[in-house]
């Protein structure tokens, strides 16, 4: 991969063929690490032009050179994943099939068992509730407003 | 850079005569394991001579090789596919069977690496209230799972005591109702523990499990009290207190506590000091977990993160101690970690650990209810959620069927992207049979459901302790630890199984 770095713009440029790589997975790898560049594309009739621009404002030289390469493997990783996909497609369609349909437990769910339905349950459901509820008023701190989401958005230098 | 092992250039390979399996060169000898479970250490010698095809029938190796499933003209399909479904049951599994309901996000602690983002104990509007907890109570019933495990998680669910109260009481009347198998379980951190919770808890058969890192000095340094102040003698106060009540009572003896160790960058020179604390509680197992990126400890990851290679050092060197320790016969601890793989790889069966499955224990084996209600496809998802991204949330109580959740598009993009069968790298490693990924943790850690295997800390770390245990089978001295301790495991589900009919047996 032959890389055009510009730092003035944070931008490095290079070509890929389209012959080894897909749209989807320019896609992919474009979306995996957005939060840290944005992705251009521009193409020939043989080759995807892609421009990379760094998020972050102190972005040099070497940290272009190191997008271009994470953005090089998160590529071929995506290559991979569909050819993959594509080997054992059969397989793993049957895996996901079995266990999804085996967790569903038949079309129609089961219905509440006839015991719920009986005065007695439902007395000792609304007693339970009651008594909850009397135990909590008595115990528990005042319950305050929602205050929203407790954390913001992690920032993408914490250092994992 | 790819982890696996690939032959050497020119090697010959006689595919006619091979059936499909992985290997990995472990040093000196080679690995290889199929898809029916199964697995074989061989020499290199004999290996690069089954691959060229002279490994014939009259060969002292060959009775093993067919027997295994790695001979192509010689499978039996009855048997292995026997074993496939002894090894993979879970992909025949009704539904989840753990619920893990989050009863409020208030807790008392600062934890160092809070996996579970909490708040701080004024935040009351992040209490569950108790129309929500019927709500999730029925939703849970909804599930066709003839096994219901309920677990509460915070916070620190003593916080909100008449709820966890309220859930345990209405989930017994309605597994009575519904003849339903129901396990309880409580996990906290003991320092708002009294006699009277612990009398309700017994009454309910309720068991309960705790963190506990180390000595104190490591303990109260990754789990400080909010505001300062010291937890650990706490902790080691009511574990003494319940083993005490525990042993006393031939019928309270399936609920005796657990604990569960977090290894962060201070654990790391801690490995003997951890062990001998857990065997001197009287601990029958030790779990070493490693700290993962998601929550609070993404945020202070360069504070007390490690890489996965450290962990993977760390792992085999308290390994190491442990099996001195049981060899010498000054104690019989067991590592939970190992004791989950040797499960899958020695004794082929599940052992119900939701993260090492292909696909993957999210939603298909555990659902996690956030205290408004909110479904998440495991915990650590309900944890993305509280930095503002609900990408894996599936539903609500309030309004989701669990056809809606089961049907939800992320589900099925958990479930398909861990099955390690879609994986790069993964359908190619010798450890697939008894491996698994986790969603979550590479949506946290690459941004990706799917992540990259080759420069995921997931995989270094997961494949660095499978070559840890497979090391451990082939050295004669820590095989005959390992074996007791399976027997061991296997004697304490028996066990269970032995329970009077309407008390559940201990989940951990």
């Amino acid at each position: 991969m032959i890389l055009d770095i510009d730092v003035k713009e944070r931008e490095a440029s290079f070509e890929l063929p389209k012959k080894v790589y897909s749209m989807d997975s320019l896609r992919i790898a474009a979306q995996v690490l957005s939060p840290k560049i944005d992705v251009y594309l521009d193409e020939s009739k043989t080759a995807y032009e892609v421009t990379l621009k760094a998020k972050r404002k102190d972005a040099g030289k070497e940290q272009l050179e190191a997008l271009a390469g994470e953005f090089g493997n998160e590529l071929l990783n995506q290559e991979y994943r569909f050819l993959v996909g594509r080997f054992n497609q059969k397989i793993s369609s049957l895996i996901v099939t079995q266990t999804l349909m085996a967790a569903r437990g038949g079309e129609t769910p089961a219905a509440p068992p006839a015991g719920e339905s009986t005065p007695e349950f439902k007395k000792m459901t609304a007693d339970l509730m009651r008594n909850a509820e009397a135990e909590v008023a008595r115990t528990m701190p005042k319950k305050i407003p929602h205050q929203g989401t407790p954390l913001p958005p992690v920032k993408e230098d914490a250092g994992v | 850079m790819s982890r696996l092992t690939a032959l050497t250039k020119g090697a010959p390979v006689d595919t006619e005569k091979l059936a499909a399996f992985n290997f990995r060169d472990m040093g000196g000898w080679h690995l290889l394991t199929n898809d029916w479970g199964q697995f074989l250490m061989l020499s290199t010698a004999d290996f690069e001579r089954f691959m060229a095809g002279k490994v014939g029938p009259e060969d002292p190796l060959y009775p093993e090789l067919e027997s295994r499933g790695f001979v192509k003209a010689r499978l039996d399909f009855k048997q292995l596919a026997a074993n496939y479904v002894k090894k993979n049951s879970f992909q025949w599994f009704p539904g989840p069977s753990l619920h893990m309901i989050v009863v409020t996000l208030r807790c008392n602690q600062k934890c160092q690496y809070c996996h579970s983002s909490v708040v701080d104990p004024s935040r009351t509007d992040t209490d569950m209230d108790i129309a929500t907890a019927k709500r999730t109570v029925d939703f849970i019933f909804q599930t066709p799972n003839p096994t219901i495990c309920i677990e509460f998680q915070g916070g620190e669910p003593l916080l909100n005591w008449p709820v966890v109260k309220f859930i345990t009481e209405y989930a017994q009347a309605k597994a009575k109702a519904g003849n339903r198998k129901l396990l309880m379980a409580l996990v906290c951190n003991f320092t708002l523990m009294t006699e009277d919770k612990l009398d309700f808890l017994f009454d309910h058969h309720v068991s309960i499990c705790t963190s506990l890192d180390g000595p104190a000095e490591l303990h109260n340094k990754n789990r400080p009290f909010l505001g300062g102040g010291e937890a650990q003698q706490k902790v080691v106060y009511w574990l003494e207190k319940i083993q005490e009540r525990c042993n006393a009572d031939p019928k309270k003896k399936y609920y005796l506590p657990g604990a569960l160790m977090t290894t962060t960058r201070f654990s790391m020179d801690y490995g003997p000091q951890i062990v001998d604390l857990y065997v001197k509680l009287g601990m029958e197992q030790i779990f070493l977990r490693p700290l993962s990126p998601i929550g609070y400890a993404k945020r202070v990851w360069k504070d007390v993160g490690y890489e996965a290679e450290e962990f993977v050092k760390f792992y085999e060197k308290t390994l190491d101690y442990i099996i001195d320790l049981n060899v010498s016969g000054k104690s019989n601890i067991m590592e939970r970690m190992a004791l989950i793989l040797l499960s899958k790889v020695v004794k082929g069966e599940d052992p119900g650990f939701m993260d090492l499955r292909s696909p993957a224990g999210a939603v298909l084996g555990c659902l996690a209810y956030n205290y408004n209600g909110e479904i998440f496809v495991s915990d650590e998802g309900r944890m993305v959620d509280h930095q503002g991204d609900a990408i894996f949330k599936v539903g609500d109580t309030a309004k989701s069927t669990w056809t809606e959740v089961i049907d939800h598009p992320t589900t099925r993009a958990c479930v398909t992207a861990s099955t390690l069968d879609n994986q790069p790298m993964c359908h190619q490693c010798a450890f697939k049979p008894y491996c698994g990924v986790e969603p979550v943790f590479h949506y946290e850690s690459q941004k990706s459901v799917f992540g990259q295997m080759p420069t995921s800390g997931w995989c270094i770390s997961h494949m660095g302790v499978f070559d840890v245990i497979f090391r451990k089978l082939r050295d004669p001295r820590s095989r005959k630890v390992m074996d007791k301790w399976l027997e061991r495991d296997q004697c304490r589900w028996q066990e269970s199984e032995n329970v009077p009919a309407g008390e559940p047996e201990v989940v951990r």
